[in-house]
């Protein structure tokens, strides 16, 4: 097999990992580097009134009067009704969010830095805070933009056919869900070193970014540049999660204050500064009422999906892509023909919503995956059961479904099947009745989703945003001495890039990837692409190296057709060689030729060298459809409300596996993450919108010992529409646990009369709903 | 002020010039360019800079500079003994690292998990783990690399035995157990409205209405019992001055102007007063409504409310069970200097109110009115 | 998040220590272990202008075994107590109680006198102490010996018995027959974080000693007199109900979820103690 497609090769960028030679943001070194502390709003919503710097720090700390070139960050979209929020790097006039920047200080140490902005006094009038979506939408409620006529960012309309369900259901579930406001905590927070190069003329950034790309347009506009002049370089970044895949107003200050004192500035961002100005997701409430018939089968779906996207729009996905695609996802791999839906996007006083891993998903599955398991319980049959019959069978694929969504191919009722199989169910059943009987709650949950990826132009433009993904670009060259360069926009912070990019080349030339080399994440030496988001970066980066290598292999074997005697058609390419028949060349050799001697080439020689850029998109726009189905085996310790788990286990599909173990950590890791969502994770905040959960003993994210040992199977259905077949995975496995995870803890207490509709399902929430109903059967009693 | 401090780190003696709050995890990083370890929280909770230290792992972001002097450290920069070579080939043969930023906190900790635990199992891993966060494995290819170098290594050394021998009781009665009573608690109540908190509390003196009334109604004088607090300036109706708290190693002194007033005929009175810590990173306002009636011809019973709001960085942490045993602590030293005064004695000299931001924000506001 | 700037002294003897501490200033921090005080030095939380660390003191790292007690260093670290290198005065409990505490770097650094100046209410030696009977020795800045009993040496969270000029130099902690049980269980959310309930019973019948104790509420550990006798004299676990009306005594208006969890941890301690598990 060699080290291309589906090979479980060791990753290139372990050894530089493993040995403390990476490069992060906060590892570089500069001569006359400062480090910047910022001063940050104190209050959630006020105004500014003055900002006073002690005259001795005037060239060391810069606020919004200083900043007078830069715009604010004003994302736009075209959707009807949307409302644009202005964001300035540091704010004016007004604070929206504790957290916001105010002023931003520069000394040689991040320490006196931070000594400096203890001595900026901040004077605000406070205003009434919006802590709440609730309250934001109410017809009163203070406005978190003076120049708009109420909160809403954006109000969506699905008004599907409903009169069916309406008049056929014999069952009708009515529920509310909601999710929490979460902050993604990757292990590296954000992190900009700005310095203006001379010789370049180039403001050049070094960022901690998913997108490097995308900040060098951001910051060419929002410091008013021309492109020419921005280079962004993405180093090592330490996760992403979506944190990092939009422009950040530090980029902006930083980037100003190093092009004003032609000194490189640094900032990184500690975890308080991310736990308080980075809690920027995941917040929803739905109110739903489903309409079933006595098997359970689902006719109809009629949800109202509020989601507290915070003060500001993020540039460029805007606030609205959440609530975008919470409404266009809901009915997920159900099979359902009436839907209705309406969406609010709301402002509050919480920092501007970023489109976390999953993005809306592990919202809408949540709230999906649990109505289901409250039909299953209405119409008294087994969840799996009532699941597998409203999936769409594989047998309808590719299917177009009642939001309008294709699903390019698969067989989601097998995920379901192989799920149940794993987990034992009935093998489950007896030993769940057992354990109640000894007074113990054992449950089962599952949690099945399918995840659009790598969803393209048409997509992207449909959402009405200014900056829409198209051709993603790559390079991929043949080196003078015959080994192999990859180039691409793209970019990894975890995910492996390096490595499965390096495999895709390696299909195609046959060269060992210990012999490709991986440059990604400078713009100044890299095609364009958009970068990574929206589990785009394999089928995207995968699919543009894919076209670029085999157009070099087909140069390649032009060459070596001349060097061997013989025609292009009859060389092929094996172990890094070209081959006719018996006789070989190596690849050096032809490098050689083109590059160090010409005089050995063909006349007639094709001039177009051995060095290729191609462009790539998916022969469809519309994304490509993973699915899994989570299968979880809880334990809820009634007296606590912990749970612990006995099993998890994930059967997915997500087309050609390029790197099954690259794969597979990316599932381990994505429920990981999940299962934080269902039981840890929660930014709470007091009634004047001060958050509570500054640091990580507040914040609890979940640790070794509280996380299953996850069991995995796999089938792989390749997409017809994507090179090598491959579908999206970084962001899947993130999704399903949240419902796979409660409709366990809900199966567990059943016999307690306890149900809980809110994530996360921490202990003080389990236990407060086991003491309500036991004091309500008491007072029944 | 700097300090000199002389570190052996991965074998090679080097000596450091820095300021005594420099953290270990910054003498390697930012003086010896060892950038391998890396700050995760800064926060002691996410175990990215733990380092051995003299053969033990320890956090490097809250040991400090002066801690370090004649230290032997190893980082991940120097891990390259026999365990360390084989516990990172584990680490990129099980996929035991993504994005790679907690890795050199990951492997410290292995290392010392196999260390002090030869061949150790899954659970006893994971349990050993938790203090390193990984955010993008699930922790799965680490705890594999770990168990998988554990079943190489020589198992044979150091078995542990974490058994408890446990004695069969027997039932007994017990001598008198002088178990000190607790405090007793405070009549009241703390709820929240809206955004403000709302203390009641009920309290009496061991004095007649009218001198505790004397007492309430004197600004200045009900001031100097709240502890902590201090008025500069009374009019007829304003008053300015600071509270500074305490509570435990945090500390914070706030500023600002206050009203009050007072009504002799029903013996109570009101004031309420916002301000801000020196640079404006914690607003507090509050307001304190107090109600002395007779409970005797010698005794009084003093009702109050303080309302409260406490806003920045003092807010920000989720310990709310905290405040309320605050609040009742600066009631008791509050209570014990009224009678001290009103018995013709003096409050006591506390400088500061032992009290949580929140509570300080409601002493503040206390103080302010007492002196007016 | 770095700390604010401050002097450091790290005196080479108990006297020097103490000698220092004669004029401590406004704002000057003992630092033992530093495991609490270091993230709120980062935070900017504790703004200390001086901070003078002990936790190298000789003569607070050593243990003195008498016959009724054993006297251990305020200085000893957790992870010492955890690894059984020391005598335990009861058998395993210092050592389940000290491998619980937080992680092991934390436990590595992390002293036992630091923690009970630090009096967190969620802190675990706080309360296991209590259960023990401990007893705290204090040494002043004149000289001055005293011991304080556990149970007035904690005022409430975050305050004790130790003035500014006094230092913790050791915990005595009574020796208990080999007939001696204990328990001691605490919940959290995740491994090493705050305990959101903590129970503890240590029962003697030679020496006639029964203790019941609450930890992790909002002040100092709560002892129970009633279920200290109760759980003695019949060896049971007591009843929920029972135990929440002895909180309701103890401490009226505690949050339900945490009086549940309280009386939870204890039926589990005693559980553990009494072999029932």
């Amino acid at each position: 097999m060699g080290t291309g497609i589906g090979a479980r090769v060791a990753r290139k960028e372990d050894a530089r990992l493993l040995s403390g030679q990476a490069r992060f943001v906060g590892d570089l070194k500069f001569p006359r580097l400062l480090e910047a502390a910022y001063v940050r709003s104190p209050l959630a919503h006020g105004r500014l009134k003055s900002v006073t710097v002690p005259a001795k720090y005037k060239d060391r700390v810069f606020t919004a009067s200083d900043l007078t070139d830069v715009l604010p960050i004003r994302p736009e979209s075209s959707l009807p009704g949307y409302k644009a929020s202005e964001h300035y790097p540091l704010a004016k006039d007004k604070v929206r969010f504790v957290g916001e920047c105010i002023a931003i200080c520069v000394a040689p140490t991040r320490a006196e830095a931070e000594d400096i902005a203890d001595q900026v006094v901040v004077d605000i009038d406070p205003l009434p805070p919006l802590v709440n979506a609730a309250d934001a939408k109410s017809k009163d409620a203070p406005l978190v933009h003076d120049d708009w006529d109420d909160n809403l960012f954006l109000t969506t309309t699905f008004d599907g056919d409903m009169a069916f369900a309406e008049k056929n259901a014999t069952v009708v579930i009515e529920r509310e869900y909601n999710t929490a406001r979460q902050c993604m905590n990757p292990m590296e927070g954000k992190g900009t070193l700005s310095h203006w190069d001379e010789k370049a003329g180039q403001l050049v950034v070094y960022t901690s970014t998913q997108v490097p790309h995308l900040i060098r347009t951001g910051v060419a506009q929002y410091l008013q540049m021309d492109q020419g002049q921005v280079r962004v370089i993405a180093p090592d970044v330490g996760g992403g999660f979506g944190y990092k895949c939009v422009l950040q107003p530090e980029e902006l200050s930083v980037s100003w204050v190093a092009r004003k004192l032609r000194r490189p500035v640094r900032w990184v961002e500690d975890r308080r500064e991310h736990l308080v100005a980075g809690a920027n997701t995941r917040q929803h409430h739905y109110k739903i009422k489903a309409y079933a018939d006595d098997r359970g089968k689902l006719l109809g779906l009629d949800a109202e999906i509020t989601v507290d996207v915070g003060a500001y729009s993020v540039w460029p996905f805007t606030a609205c892509l959440e609530a975008a695609q919470a409404g266009g996802n809901l009915p997920g791999p159900y099979a359902l023909e009436g839907y209705r839906c309406k969406t609010y996007s709301v402002a509050t006083n919480k920092p501007g919503f970023t489109p976390y891993r999953g993005v809306a998903r592990p919202g809408v599955c949540f709230a999906m995956e649990l109505t289901i398991d409250a039909i299953a319980r209405a119409v008294g049959r087994e969840p799996a059961d009532v699941r597998r019959e409203n999936l769409v069978p594989g047998s309808a694929m590719p299917y177009t479904n009642v939001t309008g969504k294709f699903y390019d191919s698969g067989d989601y009722q097998h995920s379901i099947s192989e799920a149940t199989k794993a987990i034992g169910l009935e093998a489950f059943r007896k030993r769940q009745k057992e354990a109640r009987a000894q007074g113990r709650f054992l449950g089962l949950g599952f949690g099945t989703f399918t995840e659009q990826s790598a969803h393209g132009t048409k997509v992207f433009a449909s959402w009405g945003l200014p900056l829409v993904p198209g051709y993603e670009q790559a390079m991929v060259k043949l080196t003078p001495s015959g080994s192999v360069e990859v180039r691409s926009g793209n970019h990894s912070f975890g995910q492996g890039l390096e490595t499965t990019i390096g495999q895709v080349a390696s299909e195609w030339l046959t060269v060992d990837i210990s012999k490709i080399n991986v440059v990604m994440g400078d713009t100044g030496m890299t095609p364009y692409s958009t970068g990574a988001y929206a589990s785009r970066g394999m089928v995207m980066a995968g699919g543009a190296v894919s076209k670029a290598a085999e157009e070099l292999a087909a140069r390649i074997r032009v060459h070596a057709a001349h060097l061997l005697q013989c025609d292009a058609e009859d060389v092929t390419l094996k172990g890094g060689k070209a081959w006719r028949g018996a006789a070989s060349v190596d690849f050096a050799d032809i490098a050689r030729a083109w590059y160090l001697r010409p005089d050995q080439l063909d006349e007639d020689v094709d001039t177009a060298g051995l060095e290729v850029t191609q462009g790539y998109k998916p022969d469809i726009d519309t994304g490509v459809f993973t699915y899994a189905t989570h299968a979880a085996i809880v334990e809820v310790d009634a007296e606590t409300g912990k749970v612990s788990f006995e099993d998890y286990y994930v059967f997915e599909d997500c087309g050609r596996r390029v790197n099954p173990m690259i794969l597979e950590g990316q599932t381990y890791g994505g429920a990981a993450q999940g299962i934080g969502t269902a039981l840890f994770e929660e930014v709470l905040y007091d009634p004047s919108g001060q958050p509570l959960t500054s640091t990580l003993a507040d914040y609890i994210l979940p640790g070794p010992a509280e996380l299953p040992h996850f069991r995995l199977g796999h089938s792989e259905t390749p997409s017809p529409y994507t090179r090598h077949g491959i579908k999206g995975v970084g962001e899947g496995a993130a999704i399903a646990p949240g419902g796979a995870v409660l409709n366990a803890i809900n199966d567990a207490l059943e016999p307690l009369g306890v149900e809980i509709n809110e994530l996360p399902a921490t202990p003080h929430k389990i236990l407060s709903a086991i003491i309500d109903a036991d004091h309500q059967k008491e007072v029944a009693g | 002020m700097t300090e000199t401090i002389c570190i052996t780190v991965n074998g090679e003696e080097l000596t450091a010039t820095v300021p005594p709050r420099t953290q270990l995890a910054e003498v390697l990083r930012d003086h010896l360019h060892l950038t391998g370890t890396h700050l995760g929280c800064e926060q002691g909770v996410c175990g990215a800079c733990t380092v051995m230290m003299d053969g033990r792992p320890v956090r490097s972001c809250i040991t400090f500079a002066g801690h370090c002097d004649g230290a032997t450290i190893q980082t991940i920069e120097g891990g390259d003994d026999p365990l360390g070579q084989m516990l990172t080939e584990a680490f990129s043969r099980h996929h035991a690292l993504q994005c790679g930023f907690c890795t050199p906190g990951m492997l410290a900790t292995s290392r010392d998990i196999l260390t002090r635990f030869p061949n150790p199992d899954e659970k006893l891993v994971r349990h050993e783990l938790s203090g390193n966060i990984c955010r993008c494995t699930g922790y799965q290819g680490i705890v594999a690399a770990i168990l998988d170098v554990g079943s190489q290594i020589d198992a044979t050394a150091h078995p542990r035995t974490d058994d408890v021998r446990r004695a069969v009781f027997t039932p007994f009665e017990p001598d008198e157990v002088s178990g000190a009573a607790p405090a007793p608690a405070t009549a009241g109540s703390v709820v929240q409205d809206k955004d403000w908190t709302v203390i009641t509390r009920s309290f009496d003196l061991n004095h007649p209405v009218d001198k505790v009334w004397g007492l309430f109604s004197d600004v200045s004088r009900v001031a100097s019992c709240v502890p902590g607090a201090s008025v500069s300036d009374v009019s007829e109706d304003t008053f300015s001055g600071t509270v500074e708290v305490s509570f435990g190693p945090i500390k914070a002194r706030f500023g600002g102007q206050g009203t009050y007033a007072n009504n002799p005929q029903s013996r109570n009175g009101h004031l309420s007063g916002s301000g801000a810590d020196k640079n404006g990173q914690s607003k507090v306002r509050g307001e304190l409504h107090y109600d002395i009636v007779e409970k005797t011809e010698n005794t009084s019973t003093v009702d109050v409310k303080f309302r409260f709001n406490i806003q920045g960085v003092l807010a920000q942490f989720n310990r709310p069970e905290l405040v309320t045993g605050f609040v009742d602590f600066l009631l008791q030293r509050f209570v014990a200097n009224c009678n001290s005064v009103l018995s013709g004695g003096t409050a006591s000299s506390d400088h500061k109110i032992s009290a949580f931001s929140l509570i300080l924000a409601v002493i503040k506001s206390w103080f302010k009115r007492s002196k007016s | 998040m770095k700390p604010v700037g401050f002097q450091f002294a790290q005196p080479e003897t108990l006297a020097e220590a103490t000698r220092m501490l004669r004029d401590p200033g406004e704002d000057t921090k003992i630092m033992a272990g530093g495991q609490s005080l270091g993230p709120m030095l980062n935070l900017r939380l504790a703004r200390p202008e001086k901070i003078i660390s002990i936790a190298g003191l000789s003569e607070l790292r050593v243990v003195d075994e008498g016959a009724d007690f054993i006297e251990f260093g305020a200085a000893l670290r957790h992870a010492e107590f955890e690894d059984g290198s020391l005598p335990e005065p009861i058998d395993g409990m210092m050592r389940h109680v000290a491998r619980g505490i937080a992680y092991r770097p934390v436990r590595n650094r992390g002293t036992i006198g630091g923690s009970l100046c630090h009096a967190d209410p969620a802190a675990d030696w706080i309360t296991a102490l209590t259960a023990l009977g401990a007893t705290v020795r204090i040494v002043s800045a004149k000289g001055d010996t005293r011991d304080v009993d556990m149970t007035r040496f904690m005022h409430g969270a975050y305050r004790t018995e130790v003035n500014s000029d006094e230092i913790v130099t050791s915990v005595i902690v009574p020796r208990y027959s080999p007939s001696a049980v204990w328990g001691y269980y605490k919940t959290c959310r995740k491994v090493g974080e705050f305990a959101d309930a903590i129970a503890a019973w240590v029962a003697d019948p030679v020496k006639r000693y029964s203790r019941v104790v609450f930890g992790a509420t909002a002040g100092a550990p709560i002892i129970s007199v009633p279920l200290s006798q109760q759980i003695a004299t019949t060896g049971e676990v007591p009843g929920k109900d029972v135990i929440k009306t002895e909180l309701e005594r103890l401490a009226p208006g505690l949050d339900r979820v945490k009086q549940h969890l309280l009386a939870v941890a204890l039926q589990r301690c005693t559980k553990q103690a009494l072999n029932h598990d």
